[in-house]
């Protein structure tokens, strides 16, 4: 899908250019056509689907589409700009369209109200990224599944209170380019700087791109690691909790449908502790891994991590539909409470 | 986004300047500061106010895919501090002079170039014609090597080299390219030819000193011609006249454009170093002889002042049409042809000359957010270090270090322990009555931190010194010593006074708490 792109338009237009340049200026004019030719599904427009939308929109995708079957509700907004307090009761994409849009005219950006679950799998095929946020596990995997045999790019992310992740699938083989400083040789026959000239010389001005290629697994395959073998558990001093946790709240929404809600935070927060220890233990861990007060971190969302995860997502799905620069791989856990970002991979080496 | 959040929007520069409004009850008036700021300058002035009225802050910046967040927690941590010489690395000016060996050399000297040539000069005359004796006194309390160039130059506007019409112009402009890229590559290459060696017998021109070839004038390269038509047409606008875009009219008067004949001069001394430069300038070499008969013929302004104003030029790099960045581009390429630099098209000029910074939403998206979520800490009073969070972000990689800030800078005096945070806060009016004296200061820091004060400063000012006669300032109000000293009164909207003080205790110790005086 996304050699395709090179075919249309290659042409920036002169406002375009104007627009965009202060960000033309860090990633290159190449990069921003890609962008330029790139029409991504963004699914879920709570907090973290907003800021996720704000930042696609601001660098320039062709289209944006924000699909959500919910309503807007009084918790909607405490943490998603995009939808005006007076528009309770309505439908969450079509809410936030107006000043999702206002921010880039030149990007086309769409509400569709349906449940993703009922969408068939063609409507997935017309994007080049596809980011999932809100959904449950099943439906993540499926999508995952077949826009990977597709080639196209799969992001999921969600905020849990102070916790937040992200996790990338770019398929099996994924290009990209990096830029490096360029290494100049010294000059061998009128090098008078003696010891120095040995050195080679790397002008920080003169960059060279280098193409590269990475390779993610599925989600599905991500996220049933086995922690049953000795060599899984000798490297779980060194893993983030918070995969635990993800496992935990996608339990808690596959079985209740939703996620952990204030006004329910006593049963709520019993569900937890409960799911904590079927989950932990079913892979063979102890459930102290997550500790007694976990609950109180992980419900609803907060408006500061939702910016902290959906600038790094916002950042992961311009990277990899741009084909520049490193790709995180393959998660990225952000722990407010903590204070502590980290990306791990996980799946087989 | 939120009706219920109270949101006051102030367009004033925060600087010494507004201390008028942002003083000491607008800060006592916060809980905190958030700081969304563009420059270290402006970052550094804020922190010392926050500091001053211990005001928790919040600080980030972006700079393209990295970011940085800062915690400063009033008696808890560290402050934003000084400003750190980073990122302005200035060019030494022998490079720029005479040995660019970078595009950002060349790009610097025809900024440098812009700047003196549209907009000083024409500032200059202008002040010139507003007070001619007031300026001449400034120019030459200068110095004499600047005042000779800048009555050189004022001379340039106001006699006889004054261009006429928009034909003198395109002379001019065509003079100028032949002294920047021909004469004066010449002249360099007079004094150290190509096979010149150093006295250690290595080749002179080697490593960053690039051997530069003088360029003869074509008026079928368009970068010759790029020169020609923008310099010429800002010449014009600084005296008024109108030009052209008109390549083949102006190629027309460059054919009766006359060039002197250029002979390069051996009496002519080039600067290695910029060390070189300033012994040179302070050696008092120059002619002195020019200087007083430029000043003679400057002495009287001329009697037509009203029609000789001139009209600088601000460099504007967003305005296509304007000629600024066509001269930049032009001006800097055609240098850099001379050194055998590679050219950098206008998009990268641009880039350079204007010190543009990339911007992203997903950065700046990040950093508010790392922000934000110390906020929640300061609004629920936490008073552990370790609970708060400084950041360094990269988007670009893998790299996200969020680390508890450090505390702040710690010092002792007279054996006592004392951070940045601490200070000797003096209420001047007690009881709204009258203000304390110069004596009753001293007496009242004496008797509560048993201290005793042998000298007091403000800012570069000597308030008071035990050594010296100071007895009569003793008995008058604090704010009317500071007065006599500044020799400025004390403006109403001051409310609190910042001395520094020496203490007979612990005479050498270097730093001290401030004490902190409330006038009003």
């Amino acid at each position: 899908m996304i050699d395709m792109i090179e075919k249309e338009e290659s042409i920036i237009s002169e406002e375009e250019a104007a627009q965009y340049d202060r960000q033309i200026r860090l990633w290159g004019l190449e990069a921003q056509k890609r962008l330029r030719g790139s029409r991504v599904l963004l699914v879920g427009l709570r907090g973290l689907g907003a800021e996720v939308a704000k930042n696609l929109i601001l660098a320039g995708v062709k289209g944006l589409t924000l699909l959500d079957h919910e309503q807007v509700t009084e918790e909607s907004c405490r943490a998603q700009f995009l939808i005006p307090v007076t528009a309770q009761g309505q439908n969450r994409a079509q809410a936030s369209l107006e000043r999702a849009q206002y921010l880039n005219p030149m990007v086309e950006v769409k509400a569709d109200t349906d449940r993703v679950e009922t969408k068939p799998d063609e409507f997935f095929l017309q994007f080049e990224a596809v980011c999932l946020t809100g959904c449950s596990r099943d439906l993540m995997v499926r999508v995952d599944q077949l826009c990977a045999q597709h080639n196209i790019k799969v992001f999921c992310g969600d905020v849990f209170g102070y916790h937040g992740y992200m996790f990338s699938d770019l398929g099996q083989e994924h290009n990209y380019v990096e830029e490096k400083p360029k290494v100049v040789k010294p000059k061998t026959e009128k090098s008078n700087d003696g010891p120095e000239a040995k050195k080679p010389k790397v002008d920080p001005n003169e960059t060279t791109m280098i193409k590269k290629t990475a390779s993610f697994c599925s989600l599905k395959v991500a996220l049933e690691v086995d922690w049953t073998n000795e060599k899984a558990k000798s490297s779980l001093k060194r893993t983030p909790v918070d995969y635990f946790l993800l496992h935990v709240l996608l339990k808690f929404r596959t079985d209740k449908g939703r996620d952990p809600h204030p006004e329910s935070f006593e049963a709520d927060a019993t569900l937890l502790r409960q799911i904590r220890d079927d989950v932990l233990e079913a892979m063979g861990l102890s459930s102290e891994l997550l500790p007694h007060d976990f609950v109180s971190y992980c419900f609803s969302e907060m408006a500061p991590v939702c910016a902290v995860v959906g600038g790094v997502l916002g950042q992961e799905v311009v990277k990899a539909l741009s084909q520049r620069d490193a790709p995180h791989k393959n998660f990225f856990f952000f722990d407010g409470m903590k204070g502590s970002g980290v990306v791990d991979y996980f799946g087989p080496k | 986004m939120n009706p219920n959040m109270n949101i006051t929007a102030h367009q004033n520069r925060l600087d010494p300047d507004s201390e008028q409004v942002y003083g000491h009850n607008f800060f006592m008036g916060l809980d905190g500061v958030a700081a969304a700021l563009d420059n270290v300058e402006a970052r550094v002035y804020l922190d010392g106010r926050c500091v001053q009225h211990k005001r928790a802050m919040l600080e980030g910046g972006t700079l393209g895919s990295k970011g940085h967040t800062l915690v400063v927690v009033p008696h808890l941590t560290e402050s934003y501090g000084l400003a750190e010489t980073g990122s302005q690395n200035a060019i030494p000016l022998c490079t720029l002079k005479n040995f660019p060996h970078r595009i950002e050399h060349t790009l610097q000297w025809a900024r440098d170039q812009f700047e003196g040539l549209y907009k000083q000069a024409a500032e200059n005359v202008n002040l010139y014609l507003r007070d001619a004796a007031g300026f001449l006194e400034r120019t030459l309390g200068r110095g004499e090597a600047e005042a000779l160039e800048v009555l050189e130059c004022v001379w340039g506007g106001v006699g006889g080299q004054r261009p006429q019409g928009w034909k003198d112009c395109v002379g001019w402009a065509r003079r100028q390219w032949e002294t920047l890229y021909n004469n004066d590559i010449a002249q360099l290459l007079h004094c150290f030819p190509s096979d010149q060696l150093t006295s250690s017998g290595l080749p002179f021109w080697s490593g960053a000193k690039r051997c530069p070839h003088p360029l003869t004038f074509d008026p079928n390269n368009t970068t010759h011609m790029d020169y020609v038509v923008a310099a010429a047409n800002l010449y014009g606008q600084i005296y008024g006249i109108v030009g052209t875009r008109d390549c083949s009219a102006i190629r027309s008067v460059l054919e009766r454009v006359h060039i002197p004949a250029f002979t390069p001069k051996s009496t002519v001394k080039i600067h290695l170093t910029d060390k070189e430069m300033e012994e040179e300038r302070e050696s008092g070499n120059l002619d002195t002889g020019r200087l007083e008969e430029l000043q003679k013929k400057l002495s009287s302004p001329p009697v037509n002042s009203a029609a000789l104003q001139m009209h600088p030029i601000d460099f504007e790099k967003d305005d296509d049409n304007n000629f600024h960045m066509d001269y930049i581009v032009a001006a800097s390429n055609l240098r850099a042809e001379n050194y055998d630099i590679p050219t950098a098209d206008r998009h990268k000029s641009k880039l350079i000359a204007g010190r543009i910074i990339p911007a992203i939403a997903t950065t700046t998206a990040a950093v508010a957010g790392l922000m934000c979520v110390e906020l929640y800490k300061l609004v629920q009073g936490h008073r552990k270090i370790s609970s708060y969070r400084s950041g360094y972000i990269n988007l670009a990689v893998q790299y996200c270090v969020l680390s508890e800030p450090l505390g702040p800078q710690r010092f002792m005096v007279a054996e006592k322990k004392y951070s940045l945070w601490d200070d000797f806060l003096v209420n001047g009016r007690r009881d709204r009555g009258q203000e304390m004296t110069l004596g009753e200061l001293l007496q009242h820091i004496k008797q509560t931190y048993n201290l005793e004060i042998t000298s007091l400063f403000y800012g570069n000012a000597v308030l008071y010194n035990a050594g010296s006669n100071h007895k009569e300032r003793l008995v008058k109000s604090v704010s009317d010593v500071v007065s006599l000293v500044t020799k400025i009164e004390v403006p109403q909207h001051m409310h609190m006074l910042e001395m520094f003080p020496s203490f007979a205790e612990d005479e050498d110790c270097e730093t001290v708490p401030p004490i902190r005086y409330l006038v009003r």
